[in-house]
């Protein structure tokens, strides 16, 4: 009787034992190339998101202030940054329901005086080929923005010329387009709030020195 | 000779993984946009194959059959954890695109595959020789399809290399008709040229058909 119940716990114990020490192996190997690249990785990622904010601020030495954890260029909306050169401001992370094919994140880049430095889109499902006009690699749709404010032009040209607007639409991507520049303004009117509570800004002080 | 001169016509043709065996076709699809994810997924896949049949013919003496499965598909995802790191460690921005598809190289049944059916039967260098021409024939069908749909889809040929090769390799990129025929690079594009390539090897070797 002894015999087979013996033999069975040896093999037992050679099996998970030849399939711990696999383990064990593998699982040095993994952490001990993790530790060694792991500043690397973590240097990347930081210089990734960096350079693609400081495209959206449209001045490739500009330096910018962490407001939020810039190691995962997160696409959370309400993130800032600040931008750091002489024309300053803010980047926002702002998002819109209303594309053709769900959410839309975008980067807004604003002056301190809040005039549109730049904007890049920083995920989307829209159509290939049509809404992804308003990816930046695609066209340079977008760049019509630029220097705009939320009073340049006022309420009625901020839309699109097929609404009675100011802006270019583009056919076929009506939904998608009108989407953004909604968004756009919503954004420029979002962070004017959040200007007149910290009254830090340069575009706050001239409005109360008026 | 002849048994490596037959392992070689297996992997690059006869029993091609991915012309003939039709396994991995998930990260072919996906990856095949252009010429450079192809190449940089395929070398992956090559190296990941080869070092993980070296590997599971070395061990194949201590492993208990039992535990053969997992110890196996322990090893391949040792080997593309590994490979995952190093390319986010040295080619960050290429691993942005292909990032995910590296991950799913555990789930390539060719490897799994010739690791189960071939190197844990046989010695160390029929096993490398066999990960070698596997992996190459899956690499090369990658770049076809992935030179077919980046001329067809966008109209270029090596273009952005300079994520593989660095900055120098910007001027590779050749502009080889002003636009490209969308389909190509969208997923249906994908079956289509694989089919199509398929369909060619069927018509010009209609002896070797299943």
């Amino acid at each position: 009787m002894n015999g087979p119940v013996w033999t069975g716990v040896k093999s037992l114990g050679a099996r998970s034992g030849s399939l711990m020490a696999m383990c064990m192996i593998c699982g040095t190997l993994m952490s001990g190339l993790f530790v060694v690249t792991r500043e690397r990785i973590e240097n990347n990622q930081h210089e990734y998101a960096m350079n693609a904010l400081r495209e959206v601020s449209g001045n490739p030495d500009a330096d910018l202030a962490e407001m939020a954890d810039l190691n995962s260029a997160s696409n959370r909306v309400g993130d800032r940054y600040r931008i750091i050169d002489d024309r300053g401001g803010h980047i926002y992370t702002i998002d819109t329901n209303d594309g053709y094919n769900g959410r839309i994140v975008l980067w807004l880049a604003l002056d301190d005086r809040r005039n549109i430095r730049g904007i890049r889109v920083r995920e989307h499902r829209e159509t290939p080929g049509i809404g992804d006009i308003i990816d930046h690699r695609v066209s340079s749709w977008l760049d019509q923005f630029i220097d705009r404010s939320g009073v340049n032009p006022g309420s009625v040209g901020w839309q699109l010329r097929i609404d009675g607007g100011e802006f270019d639409h583009v056919t076929g991507a009506t939904i998608t387009t009108r989407a953004v520049t909604r968004a756009v303004l919503r954004g420029l009117a979002t962070a004017q709030e959040q200007g007149n509570e910290q009254g830090n800004d340069r575009a706050t002080e001239e409005a109360a020195n008026e | 000779m002849n048994e490596y001169r037959r392992l070689m016509v297996n992997g690059l043709w006869r029993d091609n993984p991915a012309l003939v065996q039709m396994l991995g076709l998930c990260p072919m699809l996906a990856v095949t946009q252009s010429l450079v994810t192809a190449l940089a997924l395929g070398v992956t896949t090559l190296v990941v194959l080869t070092a993980s049949n070296v590997v599971v013919s070395a061990t194949r003496g201590a492993l208990h059959p039992a535990t053969r499965l997992p110890s196996q598909i322990l090893i391949i995802a040792t080997f593309v954890s590994l490979a995952d790191l190093i390319l986010q460690a040295w080619y960050f921005e290429l691993h942005q695109r292909i990032g995910l598809f590296v991950a799913l190289i555990v789930t390539n049944c060719t490897l799994l595959g010739r690791a189960e059916t071939f190197a844990s039967r046989q010695p160390v260098a029929a096993a490398a020789l066999d990960g070698l021409m596997m992996g190459l024939g899956f690499l090369w069908v990658l770049l076809a399809m992935g030179a077919v749909r980046e001329v067809i889809g966008r109209g270029t040929l090596f273009a952005r290399f300079d994520l593989l090769l660095g900055p120098w390799a910007q001027s590779m990129s050749l502009q080889i008709n002003e636009d490209g025929f969308l389909l190509a690079v969208l997923p249906p594009g994908a079956f289509l040229t694989l089919g199509c390539i398929i369909a060619l090897k069927n018509m010009l070797f209609p002896q070797e058909r299943r």
